[in-house]
């Protein structure tokens, strides 16, 4: 990365004015986020009356955050979207390892058509299968539950976990599996104790990617959950921002607390999501 | 080497291991695209029988000026997201690989929005965009430029304000597509150009834009793909409003089926996205197939 300014010499001057764009554009980027954050700890009033003001620190409306992570529940669509989230990652991990490992490390005829298949998934609008599903999954009854909306939060996020994990298996030693087959390990054996324990560091990429992506998921869980004691983060935030139109500082309170996770999984893991990312969009 | 092959081509063993995501991959994607073929040949409500009506629903579709209109502002949310994320993706990119200090803050600083979800971000922006108490008309008010002061989320300026939004939540992303880009461009590509003269603007368009020639194509068909399917947005701040004016392929699916319970013209209509979403890859691979071998 340090590669290209080290051949490309700038002038100062031009590389001041980099400088100041990236500075004044960075800003500009962070401030809605900025002025969501401190309008949060206003009164409704003091935000109405002022909008781009500061808060009084005297007056630091904290309670706007136990107001809205209790009595508007924002507590129940955390814990209800950190189950859905951290389930399904568990599901595709198993689920796409075991698959991935069949068509890349298993030798089979059909094993490139079949891998084809999975991603030609990447490219699917979901919007296109939400009327059978909800349809079908009505006369299941699966509609409204908790495994329902795994099901499809899962199969989504199959695509691009085979894909990478493909990618991934291809560069481990045959040499490794033979060494275990002639100590007398199955295939399967040699899947659970060989292959799982090495396909870790890309585990850790696609654990952060699905997960991400089941907790910002909007219109799987839109469709598929309609009571409130179901819902997720996102589609509870929405519902409530009719229902608590009026008190605006608390629902940026909600806003906020909703944001954090995510945040925070930014920061700690930003070097497995970015190339997860920067993976998947490889063969998008 | 025989017991090798017969390990590793056991076929019961990769039945098992494939089984699950083939099965559930099956049952909820491509099955559900020809299911929703199959009923958009009918006419149902799910309380009353289902009717064969055959193309009816296609016909109602495209004769439908909300469905046309929607057409439309998919479009010109696609233009506009072309526009606004690869232009700004790129020079933010150019920019950052060519300073030292301070990369790690931009590139944060630019990819945020990318990870927050999308009710989030369009809650944000509906109070961004506000008239009354939003961010952009109070900043206005306090400069002294009353005047500006907009309803931002109105028929006029709608489907610019969800394309703005739209860029602030994925610029970022496809700068970093960039960023990886031209930082693998071999050194002695570079080294040779600079011999050469290239400078600034000649190093760009000459060496930068064609060498990351594969990387922009991928971002221009994400991007594509994912405003044929632009709902998030459209559906937090404005609910396709007002007055259908930010109405998109997607949100009229999910208001037909889901709102209006016409199930039949819904999948009309997402069988009608399905294929263009598919001519859109095809045409596009094509086509970017074509120019690579041109160089």
């Amino acid at each position: 990365m340090k590669v290209f300014a080290k051949y490309i010499k700038l002038s100062p001057v031009a590389k001041a004015i980099i400088f100041a764009f990236l500075t004044f554009y960075s800003i500009l980027t962070l401030f809605p986020l900025i002025w969501l954050v401190y309008n949060s700890v206003k009164t409704n009033n003091d935000f109405l009356a002022n909008p781009f003001g500061l808060p009084q620190l005297s007056k630091l409306q904290l309670k706007n955050y136990y107001d809205a992570w209790v009595t508007m529940g924002i507590q129940r669509f955390t814990i209800n979207s950190l189950i859905i989230s951290s389930v399904s990652v568990i599901f595709s991990l198993i689920i796409s390892s075991m698959a991935a490992y069949a068509i890349e490390r298993m030798i089979w005829r059909s094993s490139q058509k079949v891998l084809n298949y999975f991603l030609s998934g990447i490219m699917v609008p979901i919007q296109i299968i939400l009327i059978p599903l909800f349809i079908n999954f009505k006369k299941l009854n699966l509609l409204d539950s908790r495994v329902g909306l795994l099901i499809p939060t899962v199969a989504f996020a199959l695509p691009t976990s085979i894909f990478i994990l493909t990618g991934f298996y291809k560069t481990i030693p045959r040499e490794l599996e033979e060494a275990a087959l002639i100590d007398g390990c199955s295939v399967y054996k040699i899947f659970y104790k060989i292959i799982l324990p090495l396909t870790m560091p890309a585990f850790v990429t696609i654990a952060v990617f699905n997960f991400l992506g089941a907790w910002n998921d909007l219109l799987i869980p839109l469709v598929l959950i309609q009571t409130p004691e179901k819902m997720t983060l996102p589609v509870g935030l929405l519902n409530f921002r009719g229902m608590y139109g009026a008190e605006l500082t608390k629902m940026f309170a909600a806003v906020v607390i909703s944001a954090i996770p995510s945040i925070i999984i930014y920061f700690v893991l930003q070097d497995k999501l970015l190339k997860g990312m920067i993976a998947g969009a490889v063969k998008g | 080497m025989k017991k090798l092959e017969r390990a590793f081509g056991n076929k019961l063993a990769i039945a098992i291991f494939i089984a699950p995501a083939l099965i559930l991959f099956t049952f909820v994607i491509p099955l559900p695209i020809l299911h929703s073929f199959y009923m958009s040949l009918f006419k149902w409500d799910m309380l009353s029988t289902m009717t064969y009506v055959g193309f009816e629903n296609y016909k109602e579709l495209f004769s439908d000026g909300i469905f046309l209109s929607s057409i439309w502002h998919t479009i010109e949310i696609t233009v506009l997201s072309l526009i606004f994320q690869v232009t700004l993706g790129l020079f933010l990119a150019l920019c950052i690989v060519n300073i030292t200090k301070g990369r790690k803050y931009f590139q944060n600083a630019f990819f945020i929005p990318n990870i927050l979800s999308s009710a989030v971000i369009g809650i944000l922006w509906f109070f961004v965009y506000n008239y009354d108490f939003g961010l952009i008309n109070s900043i206005l008010k306090s400069v002294g430029l009353d005047s500006l002061q907009q309803e931002w989320l109105s028929q006029k300026y709608v489907i610019l304000a969800l394309s703005i939004t739209t860029c602030w939540q994925w610029v970022g992303y496809h700068m970093i597509l960039y960023i990886a880009a031209i930082s693998g461009i071999p050194q002695d590509i570079i080294e040779a150009a600079i011999v050469d003269g290239a400078q600034g603007l000649k190093m760009v368009t000459k060496i930068i834009i064609p060498q990351i020639r594969p990387v922009l194509r991928v971002s221009i068909v994400l991007i594509i793909t994912g405003s044929l399917k632009y709902f998030d947005m459209a559906w937090i701040m404005t609910e396709g409003g007002p007055d259908f004016a930010s109405e998109t392929i997607a949100t009229y699916i999910y208001r037909t089926a889901f709102n209006k319970l016409q199930y039949g013209l819904g999948s009309a209509a997402s069988t009608f996205l399905f294929a263009v979403s598919i001519l859109i890859t095809v045409l596009i691979n094509k086509f970017a197939a074509k120019r690579e071998e041109m160089y």
